[in-house]
């Protein structure tokens, strides 16, 4: 070989070699090096696990306290990021007041961007990121802390909301406030991508199933305080240009296209973590009253086909026909179920600031039972390389489908299903779905697990395979982390 | 006094401005923005650069045909190359305890890649005269560069960032000392460079840098020893105007300055015909004179030799416009392309001594001390072009063609 091959295939090498430098993650415990990364918490604090890394969550949160009682703020980041991101946000905070204890961000994610996260894969982080919080702070404080205020941005506001449509925790959330979030799609989303980025792909491209199923049955649930936070001029934040300017807005919430209205181009990374955009943040923060923390949760109480809220001081939101009611939905003190099943309510009590979960409800007067319900699904659960669309049907005609994804039990305020709209599965997913019938029983819940492999997928294309298409596909149906 | 003209025999300038400015940054998705703070990932990189190199620039700044007078106005010389270029940007500090370096992305890149550059007939017959070989392919050199982003400011619609690189640069190809054109050069340099980036109301964007280059020496020129043996160092600077029409589409405006520090030095002069005697006819249509040397009736032949220096040119400068737009295709690939245009610039000649002589020692043994051969009858000046990437400035455009691709983006 001559010395100029020898030289090209040395340069060839270093370029390929350099472009697949493994991430910090494992290079340096493969040198027995720990991996550096942010861990402000109290000792007596121990962080959750991400339901992603299987790693305790690095992060901020905890320390010295206002002195006064406030709603504790979790910041959530979005995508290939992590807490360090809302580093500028506790620091001014801090600046209007706020104590350490009271300002909380874990990362959820891989923080890597050969890794993307999805909405999906983190809802179950969310959950434990919220219950570790509120289960410390109610400790330390000594009065339990039953709700949070959530700062969100990018993917991590789909992220929130996905969590609590999946886990009914509405009530729990205060305020949320969605910066710069791809409520109904980001221009670069593909339907139809390939690589580690297909499970958030498929969930945020314009027009997906997924946004379909978040948004159908109304963008600002429950007793929650909703405020959007975006660029809206179609110019500042990359994500959201023309005619997608509008994609972070929420129907029902306090939209606020800052770029847009305030004559300013924060970027998508800048816009949540300026002074200018944080102090519209707390000022929507201080709109809302602190709740009473020893009040007791208000509750919906059924009494044949009738609702009504406890205690009386509170007040019964409610919506038919399956749509979510939101904190605007006049409130009553009575409702009689009619016809258009199910209602889904919520009791909110401006005295004590407390809500209680959604549930939802059919009426009882006419129903004949079909006997115990049951479920099937189609397709059933299993290895797909593609993202799956769901049917579920129960045995009763009369009876309601509720479905989670987050490996919660499913309950009457969980997802709802609706026949004509498949529960669109883009991530490998444990889906559980009950049906519930107009007396209140539940079937015995049916449970699926879908793993939908980016390794089946390069299993199925592999080049031996398109070679010889008769050649085995190897995949022993283990995804791996990550992908 | 009589002049000899020789090859005008250039590297492009393309492969002269491009890897040489050591850019750091990279026109990625979406924002149209060399320098400005990238989001940390892998990014790959594509260049073709293609060329028709007609015109060059001289000492005086004047544009010249390639050959001409002694090959017809068209000849050129083609010059095709592609590039190759790995980016890397994260923070390797992150979380750590080291001030500013965890909070400031770094960032490190490759660059390299092929070319090939050939010579039309005339030039390459002409060449031949000369002992050269005329067109050349392979390794163009290895650039690697590492550097750090300074921190993002906000100054009323103005958001900026700079960055501070350096990049070193190693030959890597075979190195032809007898070939009329090479692909790679034959020293390494370092180039420290500082960029800025600014973008205005999310619309326009502006990218600036300087760079200074240090240059090593060529111990072994090619071509006759017409290329410098010690590079002067260079200043580099330039600048881009990028405005978005949407996130797909920009355009962009572009000013590079190129300009030695002082003077190029040429050593070990040895370009010469390769077939010598040559008759008085021979000698003065080949070298285009009337020196009343070629009427010398004593003399039916004659030698010539050059003497090998040193000579100093009087530094190199170019100035280029460029135009281009890009098509951004989500958020992983941008295509692009631009035409660059030389303004100015001048180009490297040096004033050889060649000695005359009537027999084939040529100078000759100086027994008489008095700094010329004993056998020279006459000394001839003629100015020759340096040649190649570190003395020819070309006058002619090229046209380049883009693309960047971000790995596990959507």
């Amino acid at each position: 070989m001559s010395p100029t091959a020898l030289r090209a295939l040395g340069l060839g090498l270093l370029l390929a070699l350099s472009a697949c430098i493994p991430p910090r993650q494992v290079l340096l415990p493969a040198l027995g090096q720990p991996v550096p990364e942010l861990r402000d918490f109290p000792p007596d604090y121990t962080p959750p696990r991400s339901a992603e890394t299987e790693l305790p969550m690095p992060g901020f949160g905890g320390g010295e306290s206002s002195g006064v009682y406030r709603t504790p703020v979790i910041f959530v980041h979005g995508n290939t990021v992590s807490a360090r991101y809302w580093l500028p946000a506790r620091e001014y905070f801090l600046a209007q007041g706020y104590g350490k204890d009271e300002l909380w961000a874990l990362g959820h994610g891989w923080d890597h961007v050969h890794y993307f996260d999805s909405n999906d894969l983190s809802v179950a982080s969310i959950d434990r990121i919220v219950n570790s919080v509120m289960d410390y702070l109610s400790k330390r404080r000594g009065v339990p802390v039953r709700q949070v205020d959530i700062i969100s941005h990018s993917l991590g506001v789909t992220l929130v909301r996905q969590w609590m449509m999946q886990t009914n925790s509405f009530h729990r959330v205060r305020n949320f406030i969605g910066a710069a979030g791809g409520n109904h799609g980001v221009w670069t989303a593909s339907a139809y991508p390939r690589g580690q980025q297909r499970a958030a792909s498929w969930e945020l491209a314009p027009g997906s199933p997924w946004l379909a199923q978040l948004n159908r049955l109304g963008e600002t649930p429950g007793p929650t305080r909703y405020m959007t936070l975006y660029d809206g001029s179609g110019w500042g934040d990359v994500f959201y240009p023309k005619p997608y300017q509008d994609s972070p807005a929420l129907d029902g919430a306090y939209n606020l296209a800052f770029n847009r209205e305030r004559g300013r181009w924060f970027d998508h990374m800048d816009l949540p973590r300026e002074p200018a955009t944080m102090d519209a943040m707390l000022k929507f923060l201080a709109d809302s009253g602190e709740p009473l923390p020893r009040a007791r949760a208000p509750r919906v109480l059924r009494s044949g086909d009738r609702l009504r809220p406890e205690p009386a001081s509170a007040g019964l939101h409610c919506a038919a026909g399956g749509q979510y009611p939101q904190r605007s939905t006049p409130a009553v003190q009575e409702l009689s179920l009619g016809a258009e099943s199910p209602v889904s309510c919520f009791a909110l009590d401006p005295q004590s600031g407390l809500a209680s979960p959604l549930l939802r409800f059919a009426r009882q007067a006419g129903y004949r039972s079909a006997g115990e319900p049951t479920l099937t699904a189609t397709p059933a659960g299993g290895v797909y390389a593609q993202a799956q669309e769901v049917r579920l049907e129960s045995s009763d005609p009369a009876a309601f489908i509720t479905y989670t994804t987050s490996g919660t039990a499913p309950a009457s305020g969980s997802a709802l299903y609706q026949a004509g709209h498949p529960i669109y599965i883009a991530a490998p997913l444990r889906l559980q779905a009950v049906a519930i019938t107009p007396d209140g029983r539940q079937s015995k819940p049916l449970v699926l697990d879908f793993d939908i492999s980016l390794e089946k997928e390069e299993a199925m294309y592999s080049l031996e395979r398109q070679l010889d298409p008769t050649a085995p596909e190897q995949y022993a149906g283990r995804r791996g982390k990550g992908r | 006094m009589p002049r000899l003209h020789t090859l005008i025999v250039g590297l492009v300038l393309a492969l002269a401005l491009q890897p040489a400015r050591a850019q750091a940054g990279l026109i990625f998705t979406p924002h149209l923005s060399e320098y400005a703070v990238q989001a940390n990932g892998t990014y790959t990189e594509t260049t073709f650069i293609f060329s028709e190199i007609e015109k060059v620039f001289d000492r005086e700044g004047n544009t010249v045909r390639v050959g001409v007078p002694f090959v017809p106005a068209g000849a050129s010389t083609d010059v095709g190359l592609a590039l190759f270029k790995v980016l890397w940007v994260g923070n390797v500090f992150r979380d750590t305890g080291i001030p500013y370096l965890r909070d400031h992305s770094q960032f490190c890149r490759l660059i390299s890649g092929f070319g090939y550059q050939q010579n039309t007939e005339q030039i390459a017959d002409r060449g031949r005269l000369f002992g050269a070989r005329p067109g050349s392919n392979g390794l163009l050199d290895l650039y690697g560069l590492c550097g750090i982003y300074s921190s993002e400011y906000r100054l009323g619609p103005v958001k900026f960032n700079g960055l501070f690189a350096t990049t070193f640069k190693e030959p890597l190809g075979e190195y032809d000392t007898d070939a009329m054109l090479n692909i790679g050069t034959n020293y390494r340099s370092v180039i420290p460079q500082l960029a800025f980036h600014g973008e205005l109301f999310g619309r326009l964007f502006v990218d600036a840098t300087v760079a200074y280059q240090f240059n090593g020496d060529n111990s072994h020129p090619s071509f006759g020893g017409t290329t410098p043996t010690r590079i002067a160092d260079w200043w580099n600077a330039e600048a881009n105007f990028a405005w978005k029409f949407s996130e797909h589409w920009f355009a962009d405006i572009g000013y590079s300055f190129h300009k030695s520090v002082g003077h190029n030095g040429y050593d070990q002069v040895t370009v010469n015909f390769k077939d010598q005697p040559l008759a008085p006819d021979t000698l003065c249509a080949a070298l285009g004179l009337g020196s009343d040397v070629c009427n010398t009736p004593a003399l039916d032949a004659f030698y010539l030799a050059p003497r090998s220096g040193p000579y100093e040119d009087r530094g190199v400068q170019a100035t280029l416009l460029s135009a281009g737009i890009s098509y951004v295709y989500r958020s992983s690939s941008v295509l692009q392309f631009r035409i660059a245009k030389p303004i100015s610039g001048r180009g490297s000649q040096i004033d050889v001594i060649y000695d005359v002589c009537g027999v084939s020692d040529c100078p000759g043994a100086d027994r008489n001390n008095n700094g010329t051969g004993d056998n020279s009858i006459s000394q001839l000046s003629t100015t020759l072009f340096g040649v190649q990437e570190a003395a020819a400035a070309s006058a002619s455009p090229y046209a380049e063609l883009r693309f960047v691709y971000l790995f596990w983006a959507p």
